[in-house]
């Protein structure tokens, strides 16, 4: 038996630090913050053992910069933080999505508003990674439900993130952050990484904001013959910044949503458990969905025809899975550490098409699957049903 | 004084394509543009190495103009991106463009930040002491009694010296330079491209349009006039009292002090250059968590209580080293095959608050991760034990530390015993604070996990070096004073349940 066979107990925001070392992440720039700060500790750990670089940041506004400006230079890189840093960082979240910089960004969400629950999980961020940054744009993120997907999908986020040159979310919890679990390190490992492409045509022919539907322009190292313009001024596929060309802003903003919208079916990830014959479902993601599972057992044991749909991928928005899901159950369950800011996002989708139960509490404590059941419960009974 | 390049030598620095800038007829930014790629030329450093990072407002436009690699980045933020650039490729000539309020207001922390950490980028301040792009309003560096948009009045605010600004803050070169002394202002900004740490220039310049004419500097040549005049050099005004050099600009370098440059000390005192040929594979060889796990222990059907998952909650203060012993706990359980979940719930205070940690072991996958009735419950503290003794299970086990909590209340169906914790730490294992270590040895006798060299691995890897022995000691003390704990006062098996 290797080493890496062996069953090993992890945590949570080890997890992701263990991933992103992994996906080949070897810059970190970070601001320590309650309860992502493991992650940051790890890095600075890990990376100067691979040729990597960790800096301390003096704020989680510089935090993101120095993270866009190491991947400008062809590094993989990345930061953590939680609430009140993933406000700060909203603004450069925008310039790297307008200037269309991969970089991986962990959110380990605690309670809310401002300083808030800090050392208590929640889901309230949810709607901030998808628009908290102004202006049109589209946003991956990611929501880790275990420490082993603490792993995975800190990979997938930075294979995503070069895969469609973005910045990509992961939005994980206090709880999940954490949390230890035993997880089998040889098998993670097996996770393929993307490597960040190089450009193929010459520093002359190369248009580096020339990126269509069908293809994503690799981007060149800074420092290199490739000498290009990078702006988060509305620009032409050189680079030049086009504030008075009507066209070339419209385009621009088009193509910085379709980018991502138009592959959401490429992108988004949704796990089904016992989805077959359901007739219920439960939406439920991130360390929720742990409880939701239970909940799940419980139906089925009872006969219940319940299931569960487990976005891994929140943003883009499983639109048409859920519509799908839709068609078939006549209710679906949404419950959420938040107030209901992924049930408005269901019933949206689903337009009409089932009953959105919205189940929520904001409390810093993870939703039971008690409480997950006796929604269910009012489910079943008011279809007539003896729960 | 050195000889300026020529036009025709600086023509290939431009991308004439981007040109004519859009900045006012009059504007000192194009000076201090051609001071800087005269300097880069007369460096004559590897152009493609270049990166000119910038900020936001007139003199952000300037990266865009020249032909380097040029980052046009958000309002006060260039450092920063300039931070990572240059500590993800040391061998980059990093310059830093900013305007005064994007240097010293948005801007300030990443400026003396920069400065403190020494790191290799050149800082480059076009100080108009306005506003300009939107229209005139006072910056940080705006004179007291100037007007502008937001001062009508005249400006009441103290302005920054950034040269005093970033010296205090440990900048290792400053330097100042005026644009109506273009020559000079090069041969300064070339030795702050030359310098390897952290350096730092302050391009005086000025603003006809929104400055200038609000402050009876009616045209650019007034305006340049006024700064010529203004100008003395540092050597002059190093002969000079303070009260006579008083609001005039002092050019020239004013300090420069070798210190180490940032990235340079980190690849010579964090690097770790043996292993970085090899990727990242061997970092997974190599964590502290690691646990190697003996052949898998077959676990003993009665250890199973209610379903088929086991809750235990061990609850102290924080510093008695309770989500240690969970932790320890959990990785025994898990080289033995189980499936294991460990949660910790703990105050603000680092030392002293409550504290309580949660481990949950099954056979099966374990999805909900809270201990909401404790199968095994150890308590450490009273504290504690009032808080958490009602969450004890229906048939569950709770030790607590007699030293620590009051003898607890009979509770139906719970088996209630006191162990020694504290007091086998001390007298058995000569270690105090190794009591959780104790409660850790008690607790996995009860569990069924009493595999003692899979015990001893995981203290090995989860103590200091140098207790690793007391604790070991105390792990099986405490198995010792369960087991006799176990048969003085009960028939039967050491099994729960």
């Amino acid at each position: 038996m290797s080493e890496k066979s062996i069953p090993r107990l992890v945590q949570g925001n080890e997890a992701i630090a263990l991933g992103a070392i992994h996906a080949g992440c070897r810059f970190y720039g970070g601001y320590p913050i309650t309860p992502s700060t493991e992650i940051a500790e790890e890095m600075s750990r890990l990376l100067p053992h691979i040729g990597g670089s960790y800096v301390q940041m003096e704020d989680e506004i510089s935090s993101i910069a120095a993270v866009i400006g190491a991947s400008l230079t062809g590094q993989k890189s990345m930061t953590a933080t939680s609430g009140p840093g993933f406000s700060l960082m909203q603004e450069n979240l925008g310039y790297a999505a307008m200037a269309e910089i991969p970089l991986v960004l962990v959110n380990v969400q605690r309670g809310g508003p401002s300083t808030g629950l800090p050392t208590d999980p929640a889901q309230g961020d949810m709607m901030q990674a998808r628009w908290g940054t102004h202006g049109e744009h589209s946003i991956i993120a990611l929501v880790p439900s275990t420490v082993a997907e603490c792993f995975t999908l800190t990979v997938e986020a930075f294979n995503l993130s070069e895969r469609y040159r973005t910045p990509v979310i992961i939005l994980s919890d206090a709880l999940i952050g954490h949390m230890r679990e035993n997880i089998r390190l040889d098998q993670l490992l097996k996770a393929k990484v993307i490597e960040r492409p190089q450009p193929w045509m010459s520093p002359e022919d190369y248009r580096p904001f020339a990126s269509t539907e069908r293809t994503v322009v690799p981007l060149a190292p800074i420092g290199t013959e490739y000498r290009y313009r990078v702006t988060g001024l509305v620009h032409d596929m050189s680079g030049s910044p086009k504030t008075g060309d009507k066209r070339t802003i419209e385009d621009t903003g088009r193509r910085l949503r379709s980018k991502i919208y138009d592959y959401r079916e490429e992108i988004t990830r949704v796990e089904m458990t016992a989805m077959d014959d359901a007739e219920v479902a439960i939406f439920a993601y991130g360390s929720v969905a742990r409880s939701a599972y239970e909940a799940v057992m419980w139906a089925r044991e009872r006969g219940h025809k319940v299931g569960m749909v487990r976005p891994i991928t929140i943003w883009p928005f499983p639109t048409l899975q859920m519509r799908e899901v839709a068609d078939q159950v006549h209710s679906i369950v949404v419950p959420e550490m938040n107030i209901k800011q992924i049930a408005w996002e269901t019933r949206a989708a689903i337009e009409g098409r089932a009953n959105v139960v919205s189940m929520n509490r904001i409390d810093g404590t993870l939703i039971a699957p008690g409480e997950i059941i006796s929604s269910l419960r009012d489910v079943l009974r008011a279809k007539g049903g003896a729960a | 004084m050195s000889r300026q390049p020529s036009t025709s030598d600086l023509l290939k620095y431009y991308r004439q394509e981007s040109l004519p800038t859009i900045w006012c007829p009059g504007c000192g930014l194009g000076i201090v543009m051609r001071s800087l790629v005269s300097a880069i030329h007369e460096s004559g450093i590897d152009p493609d190495k270049v990166v000119i990072v910038s900020g936001i407002g007139c003199s952000g436009r300037m990266s865009g103009y020249m032909n380097f690699s040029s980052v046009h980045t958000t309002h006060g933020r260039a450092l920063a991106f300039a931070t990572g650039i240059k500590m993800a490729n040391p061998d980059l000539h990093v310059v830093v463009i900013m305007g005064d309020g994007d240097a010293s207001a948005i801007g300030g922390n990443h400026l003396i930040h920069a400065a403190r950490r020494n790191i290799g980028v050149t800082a480059l301040v076009a100080n108009n002491s306005t506003y300009g792009m939107t229209g005139g309003q006072y910056s940080p560096t705006t004179p007291v009694g100037a007007k502008s948009t937001t001062s009508v009045k005249g400006n009441i605010e103290t302005g920054f010296d950034l040269i005093d600004l970033v010296s205090a803050a440990g900048a290792s070169f400053t330097a100042r330079g005026a644009v109506a002394y273009p020559t000079q202002l090069t041969s300064t900004i070339q030795k702050a491209i030359e310098w390897e740490g952290f350096s730092f220039v302050e391009a005086v310049t000025h603003c006809p349009t929104c400055f200038g004419r609000k402050n009876s500097l009616k045209t650019p040549g007034d305006m340049l006039r006024a700064q010529k005049e203004a100008t003395i050099s540092f050597a002059k005004a190093k002969l000079l009292k303070p009260h006579e050099i008083g609001g005039r600009i002092v050019t020239g370098v004013h300090f420069m002090e070798k210190r180490p440059e940032y990235t340079t000390l980190y690849e010579e005192q964090i690097r770790e250059p043996s292993m970085a040929e090899q990727g990242g594979a061997s970092i997974f060889g190599q964590t502290t968590q690691d646990v190697a796990a003996p052949a898998v222990q077959e676990y003993s059907e009665s250890a199973t209580v209610h379903g088929d998952r086991i809750g235990i909650r061990i609850g102290g203060t924080g510093g008695q080293g309770v989500i240690t012993a969970g932790v320890m706990l959990a990785e025994v359980a898990m080289a033995a095959g189980f499936n294991v979940v460990q949660g910790q719930v703990y105050g603000p205070e680092a030392r002293g608050g409550a504290s309580r940690c949660e481990v949950l072991m099954s056979k099966a996958p374990i999805f909900y991760p809270e201990v909401t009735t404790a199968d095994l419950m150890v308590l450490l503290s009273q504290q504690a034990a009032d808080k958490y003794i009602a969450s004890a299970g229906p048939m569950g086990y709770v030790l607590y530390d007699p030293a620590k909590v009051k003898t607890p209340q009979a509770l139906p169906g719970r088996t209630i015993l006191p162990v020694d914790f504290t007091r086998i730490a001390k007298e058995l294992a000569g270690v105090e604070m190794a009591a959780n270590v104790v409660a850790l040895g008690a607790s996995a006798v009860l569990l069924g996990l009493t595999d003692e060299a899979c015990i001893r691995k995981v203290i090995g890897q989860r103590v200091p070096k140098k207790v690793v022995d007391a604790n070991i000691e105390a792990a099986l003390e405490g198995m010792n004073a369960m087991l006799a704990a176990l048969s003085g006062s009960f028939e039967g098996s050491a099994d729960l349940g």
